[in-house]
């Protein structure tokens, strides 16, 4: 594909001396007491925390995983340019699919994920079938994550994020295409829906969210949602949501307001960083059986990120600031709209609030699954994306001549 | 028969200043935003003056010499009290005792709070217990560090919050012979104090707040107050002062604020404290720049010197921070129909209570609310002065305290008088 900026071929490569380093904090690390029989009540319990302190010193590899990731995740970087904030050089993974009319597809992480959330699912929708479409596939390292350059002045925002989603697909010749997202992956969506629609063409997500409909913007949906009495799905959803906005809000607290003073010891401390992370993956999962291997090399990532840790939190900071929760909440009804529900997701919202984001052509609702749907449940998260996109789906052909099919031909198996 | 009270030295072992030390150099600091003069701070701690820090507390900062004048200055000991429940059995307290050589001094107890310590008593001690002015009282000044916090110890099992801590200082007041006394406090120690006015006035007698904190009016037992309320912010839409002044509002704008955007601290600790914890323990940058952050943006313009900065976070950093930061998530122990925190801000008690207002404070609330909870015998406002009213302003609190306890002792002669037990 000729591209107006080269994508530079990537490999991580973490230096000997941030390993060696790693391995020196984490010789000496200092732990807390913990109360007797506090479980995960009072956050991430001290002998999990420990057992994995003592697995990264020793017997876990990082150079194993790393090799590992760099074999099965083709990866570039390129220098794009955002209004008020110069070039960042952008990490991305880009793997296309044997099928030429494959839908181009940008799928978009949140915090704490990276990248390497694509992992599961990239072999997944870029296979080549008569039955389900196919996709190339583009999954960035947003700015401030994973090896991707942070930005260096305040201000930048989802729509920031969004443009440079959408120049990295532009230059790398989709000037069309589709988007998936969840965690900031939604509110990025959101703003690549809202702002950049006549590229991206239909949004995806596994984070649905919403408001209750009100009379005046949805007089059917505000109906639908007065006379129809929740389901034991959604009674169960607003227990899940009240525990997130509750005791599992803090995080998000701090670091929608003080980011940098938090990210101190997030930079410093590994134990502290590893803790942080893990008590989300296993809080915001649905009975995920994360090994302590998955665990370090999520944490890895961050640890060894090119911004490094703190930066990762600014986000939060910038998108409360400037309130771009509530804009991108505005409906979007030029572009079709698809989610998918799962039961452990953090907020977990009656469908009619989901209907109030704009034209929603998919829904779909499952049994089990919590917030990182892509590494929980790559085939359903799959299913539901091809369904969506195939033969018969809401938004086959959004994109002219990309269906997922080669027309004609034998598809490749 | 053995006493139980021990005289008590701090002394950090070698081994843990030499491993603080080995910390510090191996530092790894986060990058930072460009931001404009006047904007450092508004992400957090930022990032040149905490290299500057640590800098300095690696290589300059004296610890044993701060160590000696803390120990030459405020007389320390332990003692094994009762938490009064089983469950948590007794525990040793860690505290600061200085007499007065007076007569008829008034034995009061000052609670501190977060990321203060008992440290905070060092500038009013001597004005307390030796008043050059004849006139003046004098105080037995008594001051603990609370449980789990600095060299008190914690408890191992969930659930010891302000209760407990009330029912342990009390024993302590009962231990050094003072069967009625006062309370002093702000932060924790204002709730503390609280809590002692609630489940022990029979010696807690009056209690002085430089944090008063409350409840909102409710419409069954502060009607008109509630009224009033909704005719200041009504009023205010059309730029009318009817009910609380424009002051009084904003005060209240303020607190409102505070709860929106600089509680994150406090929205973890009393939720995930132990996930905090890591961090906190592990790196001596991270518990720095998490307390750091509150003795700035807490304060008036206060001029922290390197030393007090570092001092404070010491005295966290030498037995680890979490202790103090399950505190906040123990406050939430449940009590009655509701839980500890929300009831010691709530329930009535009869002991009275004085306040002083410092305008930087983080909760500013209407004078008449300081009659809701207390009979109010002393309110007084400030022009300068935050948080850690006794650290900023000692001798303004010190004033305070006497006016106030002037006020009480006329009513309440049995805080004039003092046993001493062996």
């Amino acid at each position: 594909m000729a591209t107006s900026n080269t994508d530079q071929a990537f490999k991580i490569s973490v230096s000997e001396s941030q390993i060696h380093e790693l391995k020196v904090k984490l010789d000496l690390i200092r732990f807390p007491d913990e109360l007797e029989d506090a479980g995960w009540a009072y956050g991430s319990p001290l002998k999990d925390v420990q057992r994995l302190v003592a697995y990264w010193k020793s017997g876990y590899s990082w150079r194993e995983h790393e090799k590992h990731i760099n074999d099965t995740l083709p990866q570039f970087t390129k220098d794009i340019s955002v209004d008020g904030f110069g070039t960042l050089n952008i990490h991305f993974v880009h793997q296309k699919s044997s099928v030429q009319n494959a839908i181009p597809l940008l799928f978009v992480h949140g915090w704490p994920g990276s990248f390497l959330e694509v992992t599961k699912i990239l072999p997944l929708l870029t296979a080549a079938s008569k039955q389900y479409p196919s996709f190339h596939v583009v999954a960035l390292s947003l700015p401030g994550y994973g090896f991707s350059e942070a930005p260096k002045q305040k201000g930048f925002g989802l729509f920031q994020y969004a443009e440079v989603c959408n120049k990295l697909m532009i230059e790398l010749g989709y000037t069309e295409y589709v988007a998936q997202g969840g965690d900031w992956g939604y509110y990025i969506t959101r703003a690549l829906g809202h702002k950049f629609s006549k590229n991206c063409r239909a949004v995806h997500s596994n984070m649905p969210r919403g408001s209750p409909p009100k009379f005046i913007h949805n007089q059917v949906l505000f109906l639908q949602h007065a006379l129809v009495p929740y389901s034991e799905a959604e009674k169960a959803g607003f227990a899940r949501s009240a525990w997130f906005l509750g005791p599992g809000f803090g995080y998000r607290q701090q670091q929608s307001t003080q980011p940098q003073t938090l990210g101190y010891s997030l930079s410093d401390s590994p134990a502290g960083l590893l803790a942080w992370i893990y008590e989300k993956l296993r809080n915001w999962t649905d009975d995920y059986r994360w090994t302590d291997d998955e665990i370090l090399t999520w944490v890895s990532i961050y640890w060894f990120s090119r911004a490094g840790p703190a930066a990762t939190t600014r986000i939060y900071y910038e998108v409360e600031t400037a309130k771009e929760r509530d804009i991108i909440t505005k409906p979007i009804n030029n572009i079709p709209l698809g989610f998918s529900y799962f039961p452990r997701e953090l907020v977990v919202t009656p469908r009619s609030w989901a209907r109030t984001l704009g034209n929603v052509v998919f829904e779909s609702t499952h049994a089990s699954g919590g917030h990182f749907a892509a590494h929980e449940k790559p085939t359903i998260l799959v299913d539901d994306i091809r369904q969506m996109f195939g033969k018969g789906g809401p938004a086959n052909h959004v994109i002219p001549h990309k269906s997922g099919f080669d027309h004609g031909l034998k598809a490749k198996l | 028969m053995t006493s139980p009270i021990e005289k008590f030295n701090i002394h950090v072992p070698d081994d843990v200043l030499d491993d603080l030390k080995t910390r510090l150099a191996l530092t790894r600091f986060p990058n930072e935003l460009q931001l404009s003069p006047g904007e450092e701070w508004s992400y957090g701690t930022p990032e040149q003056v905490t290299r500057n820090l640590v800098e300095y507390w690696r290589t300059s900062f004296d610890w044993r010499h701060i160590e000696d004048e803390i120990n030459a200055h405020l007389p320390q000991y332990t003692a094994v009290v009762n938490t009064g429940s089983e469950e948590h059995g007794s525990l040793r307290l860690h505290f600061v005792h200085k007499r007065s050589t007076r007569p008829n001094a008034v034995p009061l107890i000052f609670s501190h709070g977060w990321p203060g310590s008992f440290l905070e008593v060092s500038k009013i001690i001597e004005g307390l217990t030796e008043p050059t002015d004849p006139k003046h009282p004098a105080f037995h000044v008594v001051a603990p560090s609370l449980p789990g916090y600095c060299f008190s110890e914690p408890s191992r099992k969930p659930g010891l919050s302000l209760k407990a801590t009330a029912y342990m200082f009390n024993e302590l007041m009962k231990l050094l012979g003072y069967t009625a006394y006062m309370a002093q406090g702000g932060d924790w120690g204002a709730m503390v104090i609280r809590a002692l006015a609630i489940w022990h006035p029979e010696n807690c007698k009056a209690i002085h707040s430089n944090m008063f904190i409350t409840t909102m009016p409710t419409p069954i037992r502060h009607p008109f107050k509630l009224v009033k309320l909704i005719g200041a912010v009504l009023g205010s839409f059309v730029g009318l002062e009817i009910g609380y002044s424009k002051d009084e509002l904003e005060g209240l704008k303020f607190s409102k604020y505070f709860m929106e955007e600089e509680s994150g601290y406090m929205h973890v600790q009393s939720t995930k404290p132990q996930t905090l914890a890591y961090g906190l323990t592990d790196s001596p940058v991270g518990l720095l720049t998490w307390l750091h952050e509150k003795l700035r943006r807490w304060t008036d313009d206060y001029p922290w010197t390197d030393d007090e900065i570092l001092t404070w976070v010491m005295l966290y950093w030498i037995n680890g921070p979490v202790g103090s930061l399950r505190y906040y998530k123990e406050a939430k122990t449940p009590y009655l129909k509701t839980d500890e925190r929300t009831y010691v801000v709530s329930q009535y008690t009869n002991v009275p209570l004085g306040v002083s207002v410092f305008p930087n404070e983080v909760f500013r609330f209407p004078h008449d609310w300081g009659h809701m909870v207390q009979p109010l015998k002393f309110w007084k406002k400030h022009e300068k002065g935050g948080h850690f009213a006794a650290w900023e302003r000692p001798k303004i609190l010190i004033d305070d305290i006497r006016q106030f306890t002037e006020i009480v002792v006329q009513d309440d002669l049995s805080l004039r008088s003092n046993t001493i037990s062996t």
